[in-house]
């Protein structure tokens, strides 16, 4: 069950009652089955971003722009109530904290039925065999036994399973992922992005991978979208932005990242400063402040995004 | 990681420790009772009266045991309480506790009635504000809400007999012979206690919905209504039993004027019959029992908590 | 109030929110001004209220020189309320100040010494919860001579109570913080940082409690006197009148019910001034005593 209609989101912007913007202007596109790495330090709107996209942000703060998740078409990010129509159908969210996504009281399995009964997706019994199908596929072991637990008595890595497992129960074209190895012992966090990887392709399910963590997303993700002080600073394939890296801060961070195979044995670098907070953006391009190349026009006049066939920055100076 | 539904050795230990606490507080009961007739004040003064002679005095005193030492009243006290012997009430000539339990049934039907009313009130009061919160509708309930919270229950109870009884003659005032002699006392111990409740629900029911599995839930295309319903309050359960429970001395308070208005044949009335006819025994009597009445009731609100969280059975391990 | 700031850099203008709990502040503030401003007016022009006159008995309002009507013996029931709103405030304000001293003493000795002070204190938190305190008051108040004086203290002996759970949750938490330690390692003694930093730290929930527990005191004042167990003439308390208007329900509906409206609104406004300032401090504690 292959689907065709790529996920999109344009001119994504959230503010606060306050109007401050919190992020401004995101584009992004991700063809079914891909994945995408939405890449960024903490306070520079990952999560707020992602939180829009699916019109789940906590009240005093609002989205515009528009997004479109399969054949229903485009739908306002001003307009949550429309959104939602589409959770729980073609599109979901998988919490950072696994057993967070369960009632703690109770059982496993009424849980993972209980949203696509509702939503009269499926009959009871056709949930409880897809519920069933999925333990199977996520290697849970026996469903009839992990259905009688509680939340709290699964395990990390079973913990994460199974919130898959619940997040995938309606077949949706589109996943965020937010944070998914935060929770995970360092030998898990390989097996879990494996995991994803292999769903995406089997399902072609799209997926957005809410991360800091740039190895993993270099390692996993068919493309990437970095995210700086509520501005994507950078996009494109993994390989482009790797490899033919257009902005300042993307380079500073790819020669933050330790590799292994870097010659000889040079000092990491780091960058001066600290990240602006949401609200308090500066002026003209919001990196400037630490920008090792910044010059009078970086400060008065915000950049464009510059596209070049996939693969675009927003730097005036870009390459 | 224990999977086993059987009631742990924790478990066990922290009922025990709380029936522990549960015995000091009724210990502390009787010694309060026996300090506020022993040595606050001199009961034959008050029961005889500002005229008897001091032979009159002695002969009182040594009738009714206060000739004694200090420690050996208490310690005979205790003992007698140990064995069943709350002293006798001299307007019965019975053990004061058979007059104070013959009445309890009533104060415990008055009191549930008026929680279960009050929590019924204000339970769709709180899913409401919580759902349209920070909207004008939910502001002004909430201040109206407080507006309740000013009624002393005497003023309030009066005010009831006068609309329903005295101008409109539909319900009773007066006594316990009708269910219909429910109603009115209800409300009154009822209403006050309102706000308290509606209270404790929002700020539950906010804790509840603050969880992340709530934002889970949105996630997977669950309505707000099934959230708060089917999930929402069932969290909250646990912590309302407990908060309820410690509200009861509060409650008993305000039944003692309630009961006294409406001449509810409970303890509260009993209560003060005895005070103000100096029938000590039976006052302090009273004092015991419901202490001991709060501790079940506490334990009871445990035992909620415990069945109503799988956690709790497994953390402990 | 709404204070417009301009951002720094974008220029625009930010929006602030009225400061929380401004509205039950001021509405609590008027309601209590009207009523002082009331109890002044019957103390300087108004006959004594004490003053009886069998003749002029049960009249009802808006009769002549008697706005709010009389009781059964003649007594002008405007110069009763306005004389017993300033009694019951009285108490409410002497009863919360006392419990709040004695209640921080005993709060910050039990969280910061531990051991058996705080041991004894949480067993009499649960005793207090246990017990009805206005069993205990009735009980209480057939020993002793009765009065104003007798009354405060009487209800102070319990009040202190909840302010030292309050004193000893907040210490628990401070005597961890780093200046604490701070200041013991600086050699401060122990009594000099109880009284220097675990007390002020702690001073905003108790005024912030206190303000609510004025409520209480008065609601617990007027229903010992009105079981005739509290205030008794020639002190003016509301509880007293409303029982006097008990008898005489049928006959003159007004004797209860207009020292009760009085109460109510006194009582209504204390609570509003109580909230207003819990929102402002940003306090969510319940304000049960």
């Amino acid at each position: 069950m292959k689907n065709r209609i790529p996920f999109e989101v344009e001119g994504l912007t959230v503010t606060t009652t306050f109007g401050d913007e919190l992020v401004a202007d995101v584009k992004l596109r991700l063809e079914p089955g891909h994945i995408l790495g939405l890449l960024g330090e903490s306070g520079a709107g990952k999560t707020v971003s992602a939180k829009a996209l699916l019109g789940l942000l906590p009240p005093g703060l609002k989205a515009t722009g528009k997004v479109r998740f399969d054949e229903t078409g485009w739908l306002g990010l001003d307009e949550p109530e429309r959104i939602a129509t589409r959770l729980g159908r073609s599109a979901g969210m998988m919490l950072q904290n696994p057993v967070g996504s369960f009632d703690p009281l109770q059982r496993v399995g009424p849980q993972l039925i209980e949203a696509v009964v509702r939503a009269r997706v499926m009959t009871k019994g056709e949930a409880r065999e897809r519920a069933a199908g999925l333990c199977d596929y996520l290697g849970l072991g026996d469903p009839d036994r992990l259905f009688r637990l509680y939340p709290h008595e699964l395990s990390g890595g079973m913990a994460q399973r199974t919130a898959l497992a619940l997040t995938l129960m309606p077949s949706p074209r589109f996943l965020v992922v937010d944070e998914p190895t935060s929770a995970l012992d360092a030998n898990l966090r390989v097996d879990a992005l494996r995991l994803l990887r292999s769903i995406a392709g089997e399902t072609g399910t799209a997926m957005v991978l809410v991360s800091h963590d740039l190895g993993l997303v270099s390692r996993f993700c068919d493309s990437i979208a970095v995210l700086y002080a509520g501005h994507v600073v950078e996009s494109g394939s993994t390989a482009d932005v790797l490899d033919d890296t257009s902005h300042p801060y993307t380079k500073t961070l790819l020669a933050c990242s330790l590799k292994l195979d870097r010659p000889g044995r040079m000092p990491l670098p780091t960058l001066g400063g600290e990240p602006p907070q949401p609200g308090e953006w500066p002026s003209g391009c919001h990196f400037h402040p630490r920008c090792p190349d910044s010059q009078e026009l970086c400060r008065i006049e915000s950049p464009k995004f510059v596209t070049e066939a996939a693969h675009g920055a927003a730097c005036h100076f870009a390459r | 990681m224990s999977k086993s539904r059987i009631v742990n050795a924790n478990t066990i230990r922290y009922l025990a420790n709380r029936l522990g606490q549960g015995l000091v507080v009724v210990f502390g009961a009787i010694a309060i009772s026996f300090v506020l007739f022993n040595v606050l004040g001199r009961p034959a003064d008050i029961i005889g009266g500002p005229f008897m002679t001091p032979e009159d005095r002695a002969a009182l005193n040594a009738r009714l045991g206060y000739d004694r030492p200090l420690l050996d009243r208490f310690f005979h006290y205790i003992t007698g309480i140990f064995r069943g012997d709350f002293g006798v009430s001299y307007r019965s000539s019975r053990n004061a506790i058979a007059d104070v339990l013959a009445v309890l049934p009533n104060t415990i039907i008055l009191v549930l009635s008026a929680i279960l009313l009050a929590g019924l009130i204000a339970l769709p009061l709180a899913i409401f504000s919580v759902r349209h919160r920070e909207t004008l509708r939910d502001r002004f309930l909430r201040r109206s809400v407080g507006f309740l919270q000013g009624m002393p229950e005497f003023w309030l109870s009066l005010m009831l007999v006068l609309a329903f009884s005295v101008s409109i003659p539909l319900l009773p005032s007066f006594g316990f012979t009708q269910l219909s002699a429910l109603v009115l006392p209800t409300l009154a111990l009822a209403l006050p206690i309102i706000p308290t409740f509606f209270r404790l629900f929002r700020g539950q029911l906010l804790d509840v919905l603050g969880n992340d599995f709530v934002e889970a839930m949105k996630a997977r295309g669950l309505s707000g209504r099934v959230i708060v319903y089917h999930h929402g309050l069932r969290n909250m359960v646990g912590p309302a039993a407990t908060f309820a429970a410690l509200q009861l001395g509060y409650l008993l308070g305000g039944s003692l004027v309630v009961e006294t208005i409406f001449s509810w044949p409970g303890i509260g009335n009993l209560a003060v019959s005895s005070i103000t006819l100096r029938d000590f025994a039976v006052t302090q009597t009273i004092i015991i029992v419901i202490a001991v009445f709060y501790v079940v009731l506490n334990l009871v609100a445990d035992l909620v908590v415990l069945t109503s969280d799988p956690r709790i059975r497994v953390e402990s391990t | 109030m709404t204070i417009t700031r301009l951002n720094a850099q974008t220029g625009k203008p930010k929006v602030r929110a009225t400061k929380p709990g401004a509205a039950s502040l001021r509405a609590g503030g008027v309601i209590l001004l009207v009523l002082l401003s009331l109890s002044l007016y019957g103390y300087l022009f108004l006959d004594d209220a004490n003053s009886q006159d069998i003749t002029s008995g049960n009249l009802p309002p808006f009769s002549d020189g008697h706005v709010l009507g009389t009781d059964v013996l003649g007594r002008d029931l405007l110069a009763w309320s306005a004389a017993g709103v300033a009694t019951s405030l009285t108490v409410g304000v002497a009863v919360a100040s006392i419990s709040a001293v004695i209640g921080v003493l005993v709060g910050s000795l039990a969280g910061y010494l531990r051991g058996w002070v705080d041991t004894v204190l949480m067993r009499l938190v649960d005793l207090q919860l246990a017990v009805p305190p206005l069993l205990i008051f009735m009980a209480a108040s057939v020993m002793i001579q009765r009065s104003v004086l007798t009354m405060v203290v009487l209800l102070s002996s319990v009040g202190w109570v909840p302010y030292a759970r309050l004193v000893r949750a907040t210490v628990l938490v401070e005597r961890e913080r780093g200046y604490i330690a701070a200041a013991r390692l600086a050699g401060t003694r122990r009594t000099g940082i109880i009284i220097g930093h675990l007390v002020p730290a702690t001073s905003t929930p108790i005024v912030v409690f206190a303000s609510l527990q004025i409520g209480f005191v008065m609601l617990a004042e007027g229903a010992l006197s009105f079981l005739g167990l509290g205030l008794e003439p020639p002190t003016a308390s509301l509880g007293y009148m409303i029982s006097q208007g008990r008898d005489q329900l049928a006959a003159a509906w007004w004797i209860a019910t207009i020292p009760g409206l009085f109460m109510v609104l006194l009582i209504v406004a204390v609570n509003l001034v109580g909230d207003g300032l819990r929102d402002r401090f940003r306090l969510d504690q319940g304000g049960a005593a």
